[in-house]
């Protein structure tokens, strides 16, 4: 009782004070980063410079280049295509690995954390070489029936870029959601299915409508990383001439000749802003009326598994074919192509020369600079400070009472509308110039602050979503019963959003893993990772050794999650419900 | 008999080895070259950044040639992670903010020099006085461009030409100007590079510019790949083109993966671009930079660059850019040395060049081919 009053009569100070001490302290960071890519996109020349004069000037070259329009149309359809294929195949997932006693949980939910390992390029090479017009294994199917000289299908438009991208994505948008359907109270299924609704509709009615605001603000996600994906345009848009914000960014960035042109850059970075402030708008709606749809009270809160009966064979199939798409085609070109001399078609010829050559080199690439020892220094702390700093976010603008705690949850996502290069621009000067104070510059600090500022707004979202499922009452008879802040955090929210934090901790683990723009930008002899090994690799178009690493990563990868599934059986059962 | 021969053998092979090093171990640096071997042996070791090809035994094996000729023992760690842009500015940066840079040795193309930047992060080493001794006799005087806003050493040449499948084309089936790279017979089958800049060089170097803007438009028009030089490589490796645009250490790097490949000039001219090798301003070891750059652009450098990640030099013969080069030249095609041509340099100043990449930028990205 004696903390319920501390807590009215003293406001926002109370025993929470170290969460919001994390919360604004990240939050000032932000603020302090999106005012300096601000600074970069308002001046002339390379390094952000306080004391330049502001221009519009590379405002005025962007926006009254008449192609800008064509390349926001692009990106605007590919997010939205996207968002779309993540939602198609996400939600359902989401619901029949948390709701449903369909076998092999443990397996799909190993391969939906796996597929992250692989470098997304390999993915768009695999479709290449799939559906390239001349020479896609497919088209050549085809042509065995139907001649022809360019093939049905090709892997160069808008489609199968969005499609691509939102493969990638799902696992993304199933992670933000899973919480969501995970900690559902059961009881409300019943009873609709008491009532005589079908299995459908009480997916459609029921389900669906407590986890909307889970799915909308994972929806918001996603487009927003859908539209600012770099390597599947690349690979499939640029070649072709069709170009997005994050492609065109990067030939500004890096041209054959010239200075990068930052300001150009973070122009049509800052573009990004428009949608994200739109989206923001509606998702700050959906957030306040959250409490409608929070489930898990103190009132019989027990999770149940929905039997699927003769449909498991058709779930099982949806689900087979997502990986078919995500993970088996993808992985099978990629052990193909780690163990030929250069990326090729398979023939005869080509098995004659297979060889461990690629993880010979690989190996050694790894080994000889530290970079997987910095990487897993990187994944562990990015992931522990992400759902640190997220949850100290997501207490505040969900439990607190604190003025103006919205505005601190768009600040929280405001990361997700910087482009990673000027974030790392943005960082890299800021790291220069409080060099002789905190020398983080060159070191795997500097990458563990960039990554993990760039992943707040994932990781926010992803406990915010397992935030508002709790309704409050559960905190508030824990503190009438004497339970301080730490109490009920440690014995009643952490328990129950445990899920949520442990998937965001892995997740962003592996974001980080895989994150080489900002690691371009801000890795030296002792912070090389074995992301900007792979860049590196592909960039001198040896992609077979990268494809050599990618294989390793996955097995060990696979490996050590069967392994800590098998030593922590008890919480992924009780938790993941997997 | 068979003893004397076997004395006799030894004898000649003996001084086969103990002719080199005795020549070496009677070479006296001068006063600047022994400043700098001293100020290398102080500082030990050095960050380079050669190619992600090179790997540490090679390394190795470069900081062993350096100990052998002037007696400094090295410790070298490549450092390379991004594009010549992503690293001068990261260089640039360092620099200004009076942060010890990340590299001390940084090289790029030829036409790096001409940016502000650029010069902003080269150390001034008079690379002249360096080379008048003994121990770097061998080095060609031809590679210190003087010319350039930034005097430098170049230890190597590209050239940015035609890499093609063998097994696909002949020779002389292979298109080599833009107007053949529109021939409906190779329709998809071309790889154009990503990279503005070509234009005004290809002008420059043809001295026509309606002959390669027509040209480059209408190749636009026959469904090519765009990409950068790595990313064509692998798709011609692959097989998905059959001709691409490329930098010409890269034919060497596809040959040894390997794949079928061969190699033919644009518009039959060699322009060979140095590069622009620099110490840079205010690193951490930059007596060890400069004794490194002064081997790499020895013959001996040459052909560990060249054995290690194919990088051309066409200064010293047996190299294969020299080679390829003289071949060209033989059947009467065009050289230029664009490290020591003044109306390059003016060229590249100029606005008009400024303008004819912000052209063929637009006609790349705007979609203004169609």
């Amino acid at each position: 009782m004696s903390n319920l009053k501390q807590r009215n009569i003293l406001g926002v100070f109370t025993l929470d004070l170290p969460l919001y001490l994390i919360g604004l302290i990240a939050g000032i960071i932000i603020v302090v980063i999106a005012i300096v890519c601000l600074r970069i996109s308002l001046q002339v020349g390379m390094i952000p410079d306080f004391r330049a004069p502001l221009t519009l000037s590379n405002y005025t070259k962007v926006l009254l280049d008449p192609s800008n329009i064509k390349i926001a149309w692009n990106t605007l359809i590919i997010g939205v295509g996207a968002t779309a294929v993540a939602f198609f195949f996400a939600v359902p997932m989401a619901w029949l690995l948390q709701r449903t006693d369909i076998p092999f949980k443990r397996f799909f939910v190993v391969l939906m954390f796996l597929q992250l390992i692989m470098p997304p390029f390999l993915r768009a090479m695999a479709y290449v070489m799939m559906l390239s017009p001349r020479i896609g294994l497919i088209n050549q199917f085809i042509n065995l029936f139907i001649p022809f000289e360019t093939g049905p299908f090709s892997p160069y438009n808008l489609f199968m870029i969005a499609f691509l991208q939102g493969l990638g994505l799902t696992p993304v948008l199933f992670l933000m959601i899973s919480g969501a359907f995970w900690s559902m109270d059961s009881t409300y299924e019943e009873a609709a299915k008491a009532c005589g609704a079908g299995k459908f509709v009480v997916f459609r009615r029921i389900t669906l409508s407590f986890v909307m605001p889970a799915l909308l603000a994972g929806l918001i996600y996603i487009f927003m990383v859908g539209i600012s994906l770099f390597e599947t345009a690349a690979l499939l848009g640029t070649p072709k001439g069709i170009y997005i914000f994050p492609t065109i960014m990067y030939q500004w960035i890096y041209p054959d000749f010239g200075k990068p042109n930052f300001g150009i850059a973070a122009v049509y970075g800052m573009q990004l802003i428009i949608p994200l402030l739109v989206v923001l708008y509606f998702y700050q709606k959906v957030l306040k009326a959250a409490y409608r749809y929070a489930a898990v009270t103190g009132k019989g809160y027990r999770p149940k598994w929905v039997a699927l009966g003769r449909l498991k064979w058709v779930a099982l199939s949806f689900i087979g074919i997502y990986f078919l798409f995500v993970f088996l085609i993808p992985f099978l070109t990629m052990l193909w192509a780690s163990f030929v001399q250069y990326f090729q078609l398979p023939s005869m010829e080509a098995i004659k020369q297979l060889s461990m050559d690629n993880y010979i080199k690989g190996f050694l690439l790894i080994w000889n600079k530290r970079s997987l020892t910095n990487t897993l220094m990187l994944m562990f702390f990015v992931g522990l400070f992400s759902v640190v700093v997220s949850f100290a976010i997501s207490w505040i603008v969900v439990r607190s009472r604190m003025p103006g705690k919205y505005v601190l949850d768009s600040i929280a996502m405001l990361p997700k509308a910087l482009p990673h290069v000027a974030l790392a621009i943005a960082i890299l000067y800021i790291s220069l110039s409080i060099m002789k104070i905190v020398p983080i510059y060159g070191t795997v600090i500097i990458l563990v602050i960039a990554n993990t500022i760039s992943y707040i707004p994932f990781t926010t979202r992803t406990i915010t979503s397992a935030f508002i499922q709790i309704h409050r009452d559960l905190e508030e008879a824990a503190q009438v019963a004497g339970g301080s802040v730490w109490v009920t955090i440690r014995r009643i929210v952490m328990p129950i959003i445990l899920p949520a934090m442990v998937f965001a901790f892995i997740w962003t683990a592996l974001l980080a893993y895989r994150e080489v723009t900002m690691a371009l930008f801000l890795i030296g002899p002792k912070n090389i990772v074995l992301a900007s090994e792979i860049w590196t690799l592909w960039d001198q178009s040896d992609i077979v050794t990268a494809a050599a690493i990618g294989v390793m990563m996955v097995i060990v990868g696979g490996i050590l999650l069967f392994l800590v599934m098998g030593l922590f059986p008890r919480f992924f059962r009780e938790r993941v419900e997997i | 008999m068979k003893k004397n021969e076997g004395l006799l053998a030894i004898l000649v092979i003996s001084l086969i080895f103990l002719f080199p090093a005795l020549s070496y171990s009677a070479s006296k640096p001068n006063d600047a070259l022994a400043k700098v071997i001293e100020g290398a042996k102080a500082e030990g070791e050095a960050i380079v950044r050669i190619h992600p090809e090179v790997d540490n035994s090679e390394l190795a094996e470069l900081a062993s040639a350096i100990e052998k000729i002037f007696g400094v023992k090295l410790k070298l760690t490549q450092n390379y992670v991004g594009s010549p842009t992503a690293e001068m500015s990261k260089l640039y940066m360092e620099v200004k903010t009076g942060v010890t840079p990340h590299l001390d040795i940084m090289w790029a193309s030829v036409r790096q020099p001409f940016l502000e930047e650029y010069q902003a992060i080269t150390e001034k080493i008079d690379w002249h006085a360096l080379l008048d001794n003994d121990l770097t006799r061998d080095i060609n005087p031809n590679l210190i461009k003087d010319a350039w806003p930034v005097p430098t050493l170049s230890w190597g040449d590209a050239t940015y030409d035609i890499v093609y499948r063998t097994d696909k084309l002949s020779f002389d089936e292979v298109p080599n100007t833009y107007a053949g790279f529109a021939d409906p017979k190779f329709r998809g089958r071309i790889g154009i590079a990503e990279y503005s800049s070509e234009i005004p060089l290809r002008v420059f170097r043809t001295g026509d510019k309606e002959l390669i803007f027509s040209g480059f438009k209408a190749a636009l028009k026959n469904d090519p790949m765009i990409g950068r030089y790595g990313d064509l490589v692998a798709r011609l490796e692959m097989g998905e083109i059959w001709v691409a645009q490329t930098v010409s250490h890269r034919v060497g790097l596809a040959r040894s993966h390997g794949a079928p490949v061969g190699y033919k000039y644009m518009y039959d001219i060699a322009a060979i671009d140095p590069y622009s090798s620099i110490v840079v301003k205010n690193c951490a070891h930059p007596n060890a930079a400069t004794l490194i750059l002064l081997y790499l652009s020895s013959p001996d450098g040459a052909k560990w660059a060249e054995r290690t990640w194919y990088a051309g030099n066409s200064h010293y013969p047996r190299n294969w850019l020299y080679e390829s080069v003289k071949e060209l030249k033989e059947k009467g095609g065009k050289v230029m040395d664009l490290g020591s041509m003044k109306e390059y340099i003016d060229f590249m100043n100029s606005d008009e060049r400024k303008k004819m990449q912000d052209e063929a930028n637009a006609i790349l990205v705007s979609g203004k081919r169609k």
